[in-house]
C-alpha cells in the first residue's frame, strides 16, 4: 500500500463533510448549555451567590456581656463573676475532624467523647463550642501558638458567675447555666436566646436574666478561607447586664443560716408592711457554684446526680415557695380571725370548752392538755387544740375554706422566683377527687382542718404572707426580693411596682385581740413560745405549731418527728419584720423554731438601734397587759 | 520552510493567532490576579513566550514532514510514558513528572498528539468505505497503550482526555455509522448506572470521588472542607460576579483563597468572577471561534492526514474546554482537566500551541501548487 503518500479526501464514502456537521452542531449545543448555565448564576441567581460569597468573608466573632451583679439591699454583693477563660471550637474552620480531636485530647487534656458529646449539643454548626471551661495558662498559651495549624481552636473570655456564699441564699439566687434545646423551643426564649447562651436556671438569676444578662456584642472580621482573621471591618460593643439590688439583708441572712446549719427546714424574714423579704433560707442547700464552674466535668455530674437521687426532696428545690407542709396550730390564728369577723366568737363571750379534745365520729381527737374552758386569748397564747376543733365545726369547712382563701392561701403569693406552688387547703371538693375510698366531708375532716393538718398543706411563705397581713389589720402585701436595677455606673434604672398586693377588712377589734394572742404566746407564762421566743422590750408576737407528719401512735424515729413551726412578727403594735421557721422533724413548735425567729429579731434590732440587744430591757417599753388592749380574760 | 513573502501574509491564519494571544494573555492576567503573590503569572508568561515561538516553529514548518515523523515520534513518547513510571517524581500521588533540571516535563500531556498523529497516519492513507475491525482495533490498541501506561501513574483524569481522540478519529475516518448508535446508547445508558453503581453503592470509585459526584447535584450541602467543596465555592465565586463581573483583580472568593487550584483548574472560575456574565460570554465566544476556525481549516485540508489531525487535536481541545468550564459552572464533577491556553502549565501551553501550529501550517499549505 501505498503509505507514504497523504491523499486527497476526495470519495464520500466516509460521510465526512456530514459527521462534521454533526460535530460543528455538538459544540454548538455544548456552548450554547455553558452560556446558558453562566446566565443562570451570574444573572438569575447572582444575588444568592453573592450572599453566598459574602458569608464566605464575613465572620462575626461574640464579644460577651458581662452579666449583672446580684447585691443585697446595702449593696453587698452576692453575686458577681469572675474573669476566666474557655477554649471554643469554631467548626467551621475545623478542616479534619480527627486532628481537632486528637489536638484536643493529648494538648488540651480533653476526651474525644466530651468533645462530640458538645458538638452535638450545638446544632447550627456557625456557633462556636465550649469544650473547656477555667482553661489554665498553659492551654491558653497552647492554644495561642498553634493558631496557625488550628485556626478552628479559640480562647474566649469568659465572664464566670461566681456565688462567694456558696449555699446560703442559693434557692433565692439561682443559678446559670447553658440554654438548653427544649427550652430554646418555648415562647419566650426562642426570641430572646439561642443556643450557647449561658441564662439563669432557677432563682433570681432565672426571673431577671434579660436585665441581668445584657447584650452580646460582636467583632465582625475578614477571614479567608482557612479561617484566619484578615481584617476587622466593625465592632459592636456589648451591653453589659444591670445589677440587680435585692431585698435581702446579709446581716439576717447569716444569722438565718446559722441557725439553720445541721438542720431541714425554712426560714423566711419579710417586712410585712411592703412585703421585702429580708432573708430565705432553705435547708437542705446546694452549692449554686456547682453549675457555673464544674457541671460540665465529671465530678460535677457526680455532684448534681447526687443532689437529684431523691427527686421529691431535692435539696435544689426551694421548700419556701415549693414545698408544702401542714402548718398546724399557726393555722389557729386564721381561724381565730375570720371567726371573730363573722361573730362565731365575740371579744367578750369567747370561752368554748377544751375538754381534753373532742369527740367525731368513733374517734377521739386530743387536745396537748385539758384547759378548761379557755377564752380566745389564752387558746391561741396556749394553743388549745380543744378549743379550735369545736370552733371550726362551727365554723364548717365551707367557711373555713372562704376565709382562708380571702387571706391568700392555696394561691400563689406572686413572689418574683419560680416554682412557686399553691399548696392545699380544706375543701369538700379536693377530699373528694382525692379520697376515692370516703370521698365525703366528715366532722372529722373539719376538726383536723381547723388545727392546719389533715386537708392543710402550704409553703411557708404563703403562712408567712397571711400572718403579715392579718399583723398589718388587713393588709396582704405581694412578697418580692426586687429591690431596684442599676446601670454599670450605679445609676437606678427601674424600682420595684407593686403587683398583686390586696386588702381585707378586719376590723380593729378583731386585729387586737388575735395580735394580743400572740403576742401573750411569746411574752406571758404559758404561752408556748414563752421559753423560748421571747425576746424583752421587743413585742414579738407569734404562734407555735406542731405539725404531726404522722399520728402519733404511729410514730417512729427521726423522720416521723413532728415538724415544728413558729410564725411571728415584731414589734407588736407597729409591725416592723415578720419572721417564719419551719423545722422539719424537730419536735415542738416553740422549742425548735422559736428560738430560730428569736435570733433573727436579735440581730435585726441589734442592727436597727446600733448595740446587741439580747437580755437588755429597754425602759420605755409598755407592758400591753396595762394598755386598753381587749383583755379576754374575764 | 515557508517563504515569508505577501503569499505568506495572505495566507497566514492571523485571526487564529490573534484569539490564540488573546485567551494566553487573559490567562496570565487571571492566574496574576488568582495568585498575585506566587511566581505563576511569570512562570506562565515564560512559558508562553517559549509556545508562541514553539507554535510558530511549527506553523512555519511542512506538516507533511510529520507525517513521516509521526510514528517516531510516538514511540519516543511512550518510552518517556515508561520512564516517568521508574524515574518520575511523586506529586500529589501521581508520578507523571520528570525532573529536567530547570523545568519539569510531562510527557502524558505530549502523548495526546502523539496518538492523533499516529492514528491520523494511519486513516489518513487513501481508503474507502467504513473501518474495518481490524483497523478499529489497532486504533483502539494504539490509544490504549498511553492509556494504560498513564493509568499507572496513576492519572485518571489525563487518560479520560484521549477519550476524544479515539473517539473524533474513529468517528472521522468513517466508522459505520450501526457502530456510532451503539456507542451512544452505550454511554446513555452507562451514565444513569454508573451513578448508581458508584454513588449510591460506592463501588469502584474511591470516596473523595463520589463526593465531588454528590456535590455536583447538591452543591450547597457539601462540606466546605470536603472533596466536594470546590464545586460550590466555584458556583458562588462564578455567580457573584454578576452581569459585568468585580473587575481584574478585584476577586474575592479567588483571592482569599476560598476556590483551591485556582490558578490551573479554576482559572475560568476566577476570570468569570472579575469580568461576569459579559466576560464569561466573550471568552466562550473566543473558544468557539477558535474551534470553529480549526474546523474550517481542517475541512480545507488538501490531504486527509491533516484533516483528521486537525479534528482529533479540535475534539481535544474542545473535551478540555467541556470538561472544564462545565466543571467551573457545577455541571461536572471536579475532574482535574484543564482550560487549554488559559490553566497554568508549561506542558498544556506547548501542547496547545504546537496543536494550533499544526492548524496553521495546514492552512497555509491548502493549496495544491
Amino acid at each position: 500500500m501505498v503509505l507514504e503518500q497523504p491523499s486527497r479526501p476526495t470519495d464520500d464514502s466516509q460521510e465526512i463533510a456530514l459527521r462534521v456537521s454533526i460535530f460543528k452542531y455538538l459544540i454548538f449545543i455544548i456552548f450554547l448549555l455553558l452560556g446558558a448555565r453562566f446566565w443562570f448564576l451570574q444573572v438569575i441567581d447572582h444575588k444568592k451567590y453573592l450572599q453566598e460569597a459574602e458569608n464566605n468573608r464575613i465572620r462575626d466573632l461574640p464579644l460577651p456581656a458581662p452579666r449583672g451583679n446580684i447585691l443585697d439591699r446595702e449593696g453587698r454583693i452576692l453575686v458577681d463573676s469572675r474573669p476566666s477563660f474557655s477554649i471554643v471550637v469554631d467548626r467551621e474552620e475545623m478542616r479534619n475532624r480527627e486532628e481537632t480531636l486528637k489536638a484536643i485530647s493529648e494538648n488540651l487534656g480533653v476526651s474525644r467523647e466530651f468533645v462530640l458529646e458538645q458538638f452535638e449539643n450545638i446544632t447550627p454548626r456557625s456557633l462556636p463550642v465550649t469544650i473547656k471551661l477555667n482553661a489554665t495558662a498553659a492551654d491558653r498559651a497552647w492554644v495561642e501558638a498553634h493558631q496557625y495549624e488550628h485556626p478552628e481552636l479559640r480562647v474566649q473570655e469568659v465572664p464566670q458567675r461566681k456565688y462567694p456564699y456558696g449555699e446560703w441564699m442559693a434557692h433565692a439566687l439561682g443559678y446559670v447555666g447553658q440554654i438548653s434545646k427544649r427550652q430554646l423551643e418555648l415562647p419566650g426564649y426562642r426570641e430572646n436566646y439561642k443556643m450557647g447562651d449561658i441564662i439563669g436556671q432557677d432563682g433570681l438569676e432565672k426571673t431577671y436574666n434579660l436585665m441581668l444578662m445584657g447584650k452580646e456584642g460582636s467583632r465582625r472580621v475578614i477571614v479567608d478561607s482557612l479561617g484566619r482573621i484578615k481584617g476587622e471591618v466593625g465592632v459592636i460593643a456589648p451591653t453589659p447586664g444591670m445589677d440587680l439590688y435585692t431585698t435581702i439583708d446579709l446581716d439576717l441572712q447569716r444569722v438565718a443560716e446559722e441557725q439553720m446549719a445541721g438542720k431541714k427546714g425554712v426560714v423566711i424574714a419579710m417586712d410585712p408592711r411592703n412585703g421585702e423579704i429580708l432573708a430565705m433560707v432553705s435547708r437542705q442547700s446546694f452549692d449554686p457554684n456547682l453549675f457555673s464552674q464544674r457541671i460540665t466535668t465529671p465530678e460535677g455530674k457526680a455532684e448534681y446526680r447526687e443532689l437529684m437521687a431523691d427527686p421529691k426532696h431535692s435539696p435544689l428545690y426551694n421548700k419556701a415557695i415549693r414545698g408544702t407542709f401542714p402548718t398546724g396550730s399557726t393555722w389557729k390564728i386564721l381561724i381565730s380571725t375570720m371567726a371573730l369577723e363573722l361573730g362565731a366568737i365575740t371579744p367578750e363571750k369567747s370561752r368554748i370548752v377544751c375538754g381534753g379534745g373532742i369527740a367525731t365520729g368513733n374517734r377521739f381527737v386530743r387536745c396537748m392538755k385539758n384547759h378548761g374552758a379557755p377564752d380566745i386569748h389564752t387558746a391561741i397564747a396556749q394553743s388549745c387544740d380543744g378549743y379550735f376543733y369545736r370552733l371550726g365545726l362551727k365554723l364548717g369547712v365551707d367557711t373555713i375554706n372562704e376565709w382562708v382563701s380571702k387571706m391568700g392561701m392555696g394561691r400563689k403569693t406572686g413572689i418574683d422566683l419560680p416554682h412557686e406552688e399553691r399548696g392545699i387547703i380544706p375543701s369538700r371538693e379536693y377530699k373528694a377527687r382525692v379520697n376515692k375510698i370516703d370521698p365525703r366531708w366528715k366532722d372529722f375532716d373539719t376538726v383536723l382542718a381547723s388545727v392546719g393538718q389533715g386537708t392543710v398543706a402550704v409553703p411557708p411563705l404563703q403562712l408567712l404572707r397571711a400572718i403579715s397581713g392579718i399583723a398589718m389589720g388587713g393588709e396582704f402585701y405581694t412578697p418580692h426580693l426586687f429591690k431596684e436595677l442599676r446601670d454599670r455606673n450605679n445609676k437606678p434604672i427601674k424600682f420595684y411596682e407593686d403587683r398583686g398586693s390586696f386588702k381585707l377588712p378586719i376590723s380593729k377589734v378583731t386585729h387586737s385581740v388575735v395580735t394580743f394572742g400572740m403576742w401573750g404566746a411569746a411574752n406571758e407564762p404559758g404561752g408556748t413560745a414563752y421559753v423560748r421566743g421571747r425576746l424583752d422590750g421587743f413585742d414579738i408576737a407569734g404562734k407555735t405549731g406542731t405539725a404531726q407528719v404522722i399520728a402519733m401512735e404511729k410514730a417512729r424515729g427521726e423522720e416521723h418527728k413532728d415538724h415544728g413551726w413558729f410564725v411571728s412578727f415584731a414589734p407588736w403594735k407597729s409591725p416592723e419584720i415578720a419572721v417564719v421557721v419551719l423545722v422539719e422533724n424537730a419536735g415542738f413548735g416553740g422549742v425548735v423554731a422559736a428560738p430560730v425567729a428569736r435570733a433573727v429579731y436579735v440581730e435585726y434590732f441589734s442592727k436597727k438601734l446600733g448595740y446587741p440587744v439580747d437580755k437588755q430591757q429597754v425602759a420605755a417599753n409598755t407592758n400591753p397587759l396595762k394598755q386598753n388592749a381587749v383583755s379576754s380574760r374575764q | 520552510m515557508v517563504a515569508l513573502d505577501r503569499k505568506f501574509l495572505r495566507d497566514f491564519d492571523w485571526e487564529l493567532l490573534l484569539a490564540a494571544l488573546m485567551l494566553i494573555t487573559f490567562g496570565i492576567i487571571e492566574i496574576h490576579s488568582a495568585e498575585p503573590q506566587m511566581e505563576y503569572w511569570k512562570k506562565q508568561l515564560f512559558w508562553s513566550i517559549i509556545a508562541l515561538f514553539v507554535m510558530l516553529t511549527v506553523a512555519l514548518i511542512d506538516y507533511r514532514k510529520l507525517h513521516k515523523l509521526s510514528p517516531y515520534y510516538y514511540i519516543a513518547i511512550i518510552t518517556c510514558l515508561v520512564l516517568v513510571l521508574i524515574i518520575g517524581k511523586k506529586v500529589n500521588g501521581q508520578r507523571a513528572w520528570i525532573n529536567l533540571g530547570a523545568f519539569d516535563f510531562q510527557p502524558s500531556q505530549m502523548a495526546r498528539m502523539a496518538s492523533i498523529l499516529v492514528l491520523a497516519r494511519m486513516f489518513g492513507a487513501p481508503r474507502k468505505g467504513p473501518l474495518s475491525m481490524r483497523e478499529i482495533v489497532t486504533a483502539c490498541l494504539l490509544v490504549g497503550l498511553p492509556v494504560g501506561l498513564i493509568m499507572l501513574q496513576p492519572d485518571a483524569g489525563m487518560a479520560l482526555t484521549f477519550v476524544p481522540v479515539l473517539a473524533a478519529l474513529l468517528f472521522f475516518s468513517g466508522i459505520d455509522r450501526k457502530l456510532v448508535i451503539y456507542a451512544v446508547l452505550l454511554v446513555a445508558v452507562s451514565i444513569p448506572l454508573g451513578y448508581y453503581a458508584t454513588v449510591q453503592k460506592g463501588l469502584f470509585l474511591k470516596p473523595y470521588q463520589i463526593e465531588r459526584i454528590q456535590s455536583v447535584i447538591h452543591p450547597e450541602l457539601a462540606d466546605r472542607r470536603g472533596f466536594g467543596y470546590q464545586t460550590y465555592q466555584s458556583m458562588i465565586a462564578v455567580g457573584s460576579g454578576g452581569l459585568f463581573g468585580k473587575g481584574i483583580g478585584k476577586s474575592t472568593q479567588g483571592r482569599l483563597g476560598f476556590i483551591p487550584e485556582r490558578h490551573n483548574d479554576f482559572i475560568a472560575a476566577v476570570a468569570s468572577e472579575e469580568t461576569g456574565f459579559i466576560g464569561s460570554i466573550m471568552l466562550l465566544l473566543v473558544y468557539l471561534f477558535i474551534l470553529l476556525r480549526c474546523i474550517q481549516t481542517a475541512q480545507l485540508a488538501r490531504d486527509r492526514f491533516g484533516t483528521l489531525a486537525i479534528l482529533g487535536f479540535v475534539a481535544v481541545v474542545f473535551f478540555h474546554i467541556m470538561c472544564n468550564v462545565g466543571m467551573v459552572v457545577g455541571f461536572l464533577p471536579v475532574m482535574g482537566i484543564t482550560l487549554p491556553l488559559m490553566s497554568y502549565g508549561g506542558s498544556s501551553l506547548l501542547e496547545t500551541a504546537m496543536g494550533i501550529g499544526f492548524v496553521m501550517s495546514v492552512r497555509l499549505r491548502r493549496f495544491v501548487n
